[in-house]
């Protein structure tokens, strides 16, 4: 997990990272954790990462030789030595003279699976996750925390079985200054609240700002995910992608939105796409969470009722209530069970924000695209989150802070007009800049003539295996 | 990941009679810090084709005056080369953990010294510092990307560059996982 604060600097983006977990897994080998930071502003980025013990006590930090390039972007491996025995739980924090923006993979060697999730620009004393399960489904979730100021700060975690008002346990924590703690939720006191079967939502509370992240490492055969916290506050949550099979991996998507409130709350769903809008409605009590269809791509949906192989963006609204959500993309077969040959279930899991998270710049540091089969290739989706419709330009860079020269009919940027209210410019891919392209890295600045939210999904070209995160805002 | 070595540190002589028999591959894992205390001797100028006659073997240019090559080559775990693969070099990065120091390697792309392989597998990191090394093999999160290690110990390989140097590595096994794509 990561996030961003301003400490003490003029200009400072800080990315924490929690946890980065070093130790070897007897069945996967060890861990890896790679830390990408992208330069998105016009001034080179001088930069520093700097690791913290569970306890807050600093680690160590990593220092370039060289600033990151204006628009550059690198790619930071961590891996530890020792494969046995060795073990590192931590965090990290990225400082930079120049606004950063940052995403974290965590990996084991021997693991298709990946874990990613994005950086922050701040905490809060109040975080979210609309969805947590303990060892459930072929899943279990652990929730990392990290105090993001040099204070010590308490707090506990709220797990709320689904449609339930009143916590169904309650997981206090206390945090140094810079401190972290990894929570596994179906762990026994004192290590978790020892929920094996949990299926539900958590609330965390602290006194001072924190900053959280799920990490779901694979269990049970099932994909591994990682999202980010929910920021307080929210009535409006946007979705920039809802699948419904458009694609041949026949992507689908599930939604839980939580009522964070103390009282009833009236949502609004909309769907959008570039045929219209399409509402549903629900009333959620407090506590409660609303699992928003999932979207079977053999099906035609109602409520609404969505055009087949439905393929936009999706806006949550509640009038009253403070709501937190997430999204979780699938591959699903025809018959609407889970669609990958193998045992591992395609997941993509990300936390999704609302007005305060959009903005009219936003960066994606993780850009990939490969033709191997092991490689990855990154799609984005950008929702329009204004209130008319925008223009989007997306610009490709490579590592050094350079355009990606164009090819094959593409251009760079890639240019969506006249994006509906709601609704996605979308796919955003290097493929449709430079076609001749087997192997890009690098990131992407998108520019909007209105306020906009960022989904990215990376997929394996030939594996059941993907991840989502989100864009990051930045200043130019 | 396996790892087979010939010897870490060669002479521009015992270089050439190494890769004349390249196809010999020691069973015998070298892991550093053993290899911190081995004597080195510097690098003659030889001319690559010399040494090299084959096109199969990757050209391994003399060092520049207190720079080092490292070279090897990598291949899948049925001994074929895997070509065209980015290679990067990892330093090791102390941590003062709560338990004590650990290392960690770190390769920062934009930063790190980086090559590909050739047909054949091979790579070669030529005017490098010296240094402690990992080796990462593919781009950092693509499947079966990871940094060398010993298949039995899961230690990462380190490798001891000296100045004036040229460090055969051997070969290295790349190892995807069970479920990875063909």
């Amino acid at each position: 997990m990561k996030k961003l604060a301003v400490l003490g600097l003029a200009v400072a983006t800080l990315v924490s990272l929690v946890p980065i977990v070093l130790a070897q897994d007897a069945a996967d080998g060890p861990w890896n954790t790679l830390i990408i930071v992208a330069c998105p502003g016009s001034s080179p980025c001088t930069y520093s990462i700097t690791a913290y013990n569970g306890d807050g006590s600093e680690a160590g930090t990593y220092t370039p030789t060289s600033a990151l390039s204006a628009h550059g972007s690198t790619e930071i491996a961590i891996s530890a030595v020792v494969g046995s025995g060795g073990a590192w739980n931590g965090s990290a924090i990225v400082s930079s003279d120049n606004e950063v923006a940052a995403t974290a993979v965590m990996y084991v060697d021997n693991s298709i699976d990946r874990e990613i999730y994005s950086s922050y620009t701040g905490g809060a004393t109040e975080a979210y996750f609309a969805t947590t399960l303990g060892h459930i489904w072929g899943q279990n979730h652990v929730i990392a925390i990290q105090n993001i100021t040099s204070s010590p700060v308490t707090g506990n975690i709220y797990y709320y079985a689904a449609g339930e008002t009143t916590p169904t346990a309650t997981f206090p924590f206390s945090l140094n200054g810079y401190g972290s703690i990894a929570v596994d939720t179906s762990a026994s006191a004192p290590d978790g609240p020892g929920l094996t079967g949990f299926s539900g939502s958590t609330k965390i509370t602290a006194s001072g700002d924190i900053v959280a992240a799920i990490h779901g490492p694979n269990y049970s055969g099932q994909d591994a995910v990682a999202f980010e916290h929910s920021l307080p506050g929210n009535t409006k949550l946007y979705f920039p992608t809802a699948l419904g099979g458009p694609y041949s991996a026949q992507l689908a998507t599930f939604f839980a939105i939580q009522n964070v409130g103390d009282s009833d709350t009236n949502l609004t769903a909309t769907f959008a796409d570039a045929s219209g809008t399409y509402v549903t409605t629900t009333v959620l009590g407090p506590g409660a969470k609303w699992n928003l269809f999932p979207m079977y791509p053999d099906r035609v949906q109602t409520n609404p009722t969505l055009p087949e192989k439905f393929s936009g963006a999706l806006t949550v609204e509640s009038d009253s209530q403070p709501i937190a959500g997430v999204s979780n993309q699938k591959a699903m077969n025809a018959a609407g069970a889970y669609g990958c040959a193998s045992t591992q279930h395609q997941m993509m899991e990300y936390t999704a924000q609302g007005p305060a998270a959009s903005a009219q710049n936003q960066v994606v540091p993780f850009v990939r695209y490969s033709t191997d089969t092991n490689g990855w290739t990154t799609y984005i989706a950008v929702q329009n989150v204004d209130t008319s419709p925008i223009d989007v330009s997306a610009y490709f860079y490579n590592e050094d802070g350079t355009l990606l020269t164009p090819a094959g009919g593409g251009t760079n940027p890639l240019v969506f007009t006249n994006v509906s209210v709601g609704g996605k410019a979308s796919p955003i891919w290097v493929n449709a800049v430079n076609d001749t392209l087997s192997e890009w890295s690098g990131s992407v600045i998108i520019e909007g003539t209105g306020l906009m939210q960022v989904a990215v999904t990376n997929k394996q070209v030939n594996n059941c295996n993907a991840a989502s995160v989100l864009g990051q805002a930045f200043t130019p | 990941m396996k790892y087979r070595a010939w010897k870490p540190f060669l002479t521009a002589g015992a270089v050439a009679v190494l890769l004349l028999v390249s196809a010999c591959r020691s069973a015998t894992p070298v892991v550093s810090p053993a290899l911190a205390t081995s004597p080195l001797s510097p690098v003659a100028t030889v001319s690559p084709t010399e040494v090299l006659p084959s096109p199969t073997h990757p050209i391994i240019p003399t060092p520049s005056p207190g720079l080092g090559v490292i070279y090897g080559r990598l291949v899948d775990e049925a001994g074929n080369p895997v070509p065209d693969c980015p290679m990067f070099l990892g330093i090791i990065w102390t941590l003062q953990t709560e338990a004590g120091p650990e290392d960690v390697l770190v390769a920062d792309v934009a930063q790190a010294p980086s090559t590909r392989t050739n047909e054949q597998g091979y790579f070669v990191f030529a005017d490098v510092e010296p240094n402690t090394y990992g080796i990462h093999y593919g781009r950092p999160a693509d499947i079966g990307a990871a940094f060398a290690r010993d298949e039995d110990t899961q230690n990462a390989l380190l490798f001891d560059l000296a100045p004036d140097s040229v460090l055969d590595v051997g070969e290295i096994v790349r190892r995807l996982p069970p479920n990875a794509g063909p």
